[in-house]
């Protein structure tokens, strides 16, 4: 007879065979690790998903950002090349750098409302242009809906500073960053933040951390980058209370979807565990059989954890998608499919790894006692 | 005929785990290639025994088992089932199918243990299931079959890859007088071939066809 095509193929397709031919318990199995998978999903990733969309509201509100004032005329002022420099850490997602204000007021009503101008150094807005050309050697600037509302301009218009005489060419409309969002009414100057010898002074600086974990270290990297400058001559501002807030709502949700996971998990153990069990007991002179036929015992554990491992596998998909389908119907938020992947892979290791213990109690059976008629 | 001994038992005594009889007491007895030996005696003189410890389903409590001349009955469970896969072939005592495969599923199911692709075997269990006269499709489970083709079944499996020695514990029980004339014809001839042929019957008839017969008596225990 011809060599076989390799016993892992071979054990394959024992196992696919044996699965298939146990209808009842291969079926059970199934719809165990299927309910599992889907309880979990409908239940710890429900609660992944708020927690994410919780999070994500949370981190919209500016808990990464850290914001350092300091006078202009103080001793050591801030200067703009600043922002350039703390742009360049890997922490810090960006930084905006913010000059003293100057008051303006729309060039065609002398008595209309003055409203705040200031420079600002470095990207405002993922879609807004680090500088804006001059219109015949007037700067353009910016300026938020509040601010072309109380200073009363059709749209783009002209602004004149009254001390100065400088005028403006309000170009846009803006949103404010959230650190700086009490400013408004307020007009922005886009600047370039000069890295050379000459940098402009600036009184506000504002960096945003890439996380809120990271709030602490990108606050004690501008106290280190600042150091020279007197504690007395600047106020820096961080989110840390609002971060330690997002890091223990964060650390609450993920102990409560954990011990939901695990609970989850217990709960598609015991009962596979008890179905693969049954199914040994059920079974006990097959296992006998295959001893006396020559099987070893690492073959029968093998065999019935491949077994289990097959349906694990499609009980899990299954209830992967059963459980997204069941969220998306509800209208409840999704959870990252990074984590629907990694819950069914949980579940289907778990629960094929845990079916080890019945079928080594399933492998020991001794062919003897269980073969023999009395 | 050769006469090379295949299997001996040297001095075996054996006592079932919390008993305090032993069911076997220093028995030695040769079993050559080529031969048929029947074991006979009343129920409960140790037949079925005496096969499970030549087959190395048992480990005698004293004495030793020899397979072709090598000491066998120490060696550790994986060696012995390795033995079982590639040297034996076992007919039990009520066939003992596996319920949830079908016919053809269950003949060539011996030799996935032996990491053998059990489908290069399906022409050899045709082949086999028309030598012991049985004609039931393949694809049948053994619920839908009688207990005597399951019995011939059985026979198939053991006799599939032409193992060495073959057990059979009351391989003619549930067979009508020309079935266990065909069995033991199968078997015969697998003796013939240079098979080692070992046989638990009650039957006289089968134990008449049998080149060597063994009858343990009350005396033989």
């Amino acid at each position: 007879m011809s060599r076989g095509r390799g016993p892992v193929r071979v054990l394959l397709r024992e196992t696919v065979a044996a699965a298939r031919a146990q209808r009842i318990v291969s079926l059970l199995t199934l719809l165990v690790v299927l309910g599992a998978t889907t309880t979990t999903l409908v239940t710890a990733g429900r609660a992944e998903g708020a927690q994410s969309a919780v999070l994500a509201q949370i981190e919209q509100a500016g808990i990464r950002t850290v914001s350092v004032h300091a006078p202009v005329n103080g001793g050591a002022p801030l200067m703009s090349d600043l922002v350039d420099r703390f742009a360049a850490y890997d922490l810090v997602e960006s930084a905006l750098g913010f000059g003293p204000a100057t008051d303006v007021r729309a060039a065609a009503n002398t008595a209309g409302e003055l409203v705040a101008l200031r420079d600002v150094y470095g990207k405002i807005a993922e879609d807004a242009p680090a500088s804006l050309t001059p219109v015949a050697g007037t700067r353009q600037v910016w300026a938020t809906a509040q601010a072309v509302e109380t200073l009363g301009l059709p749209g783009r218009g002209l602004v004149r500073a009254p001390y100065s005489e400088t005028e403006y060419l309000v170009a846009d409309e803006i949103e404010l960053p959230m650190a700086v969002r009490s400013w408004d009414p307020v007009l922005l100057a886009p600047a370039v933040a000069d890295t050379g010898d000459d940098p402009a002074p600036i009184n506000t600086l504002v960096i945003v951390a890439r996380r809120a974990a990271d709030v602490g270290a990108v606050t004690e990297l501008v106290r280190q980058e600042l150091a020279d400058i007197p504690a007395q001559d600047l106020m820096v501002e961080t989110s840390q209370e609002l971060a330690d807030a997002y890091g223990m709502v964060d650390g609450e949700l993920t102990r409560q979807n954990r011990a939901i996971i695990l609970g989850s998990l217990a709960s598609a153990v015991a009962a596979v565990t008890v179905v693969v069990w049954g199914a040994a007991m059920i079974r006990r002179r097959d296992f006998g059989r295959r001893r006396a036929l020559g099987a070893t015992r690492r073959m029968i554990l093998t065999l019935v954890v491949a077994q289990v491992a097959l349906l694990s596998v499609a009980g899990a998909v299954l209830g992967a998608a059963v459980g997204s389908a069941w969220l998306w119907w509800s209208g409840d938020p999704l959870p990252d499919p990074a984590y629907v992947a990694s819950l069914a892979v949980v579940v289907a290791a778990t629960t094929a790894v845990m079916s080890a213990v019945p079928a080594w109690w399933a492998a020991c059976r001794d062919p003897l006692s269980e073969l023999r008629v009395p | 005929m050769t006469t090379a001994p295949r299997l001996a038992i040297d001095d075996v005594s054996f006592t079932y785990p919390g008993g305090s009889e032993a069911v076997v007491d220093r028995w030695s007895q040769t079993f050559v290639a080529g031969t048929v030996t029947a074991l006979t005696g009343p129920s409960g003189c140790g037949k079925s025994t005496r096969l499970y410890l030549l087959a190395l389903l048992a480990r005698p409590t004293a004495g030793r088992v020899l397979l072709d001349g090598v000491p066998v009955e120490r060696l550790s469970d994986p060696v012995r089932a390795r033995v079982r896969a590639h040297r034996f072939g076992f007919v039990f005592q009520d066939a003992v199918l596996d319920p949830t495969r079908t016919v053809l599923d269950n003949i060539v199911e011996s030799v996935l243990y032996r990491h053998e692709d059990p489908a290069t075997f399906v022409g050899r269990a045709v082949e086999l299931m028309d030598r012991v006269g049985v004609e039931v499709p393949l694809h049948r489970r053994p619920a839908q079959i009688s207990g005597g083709q399951a019995q011939r079944i059985a026979l198939c499996r053991a006799l599939l890859a032409d193992p060495d020695v073959v057990f059979a514990d009351e391989p003619t029980g549930n067979l009508d007088r020309a079935t266990a004339d065909v069995v033991m014809g199968a078997m015969r001839d697998h003796a013939a071939a240079g098979g080692c042929v070992v046989i638990v019957t009650h039957d006289p008839t089968v134990a008449a066809q049998a080149d060597v017969h063994l009858d343990l008596g009350p005396q033989a225990a």
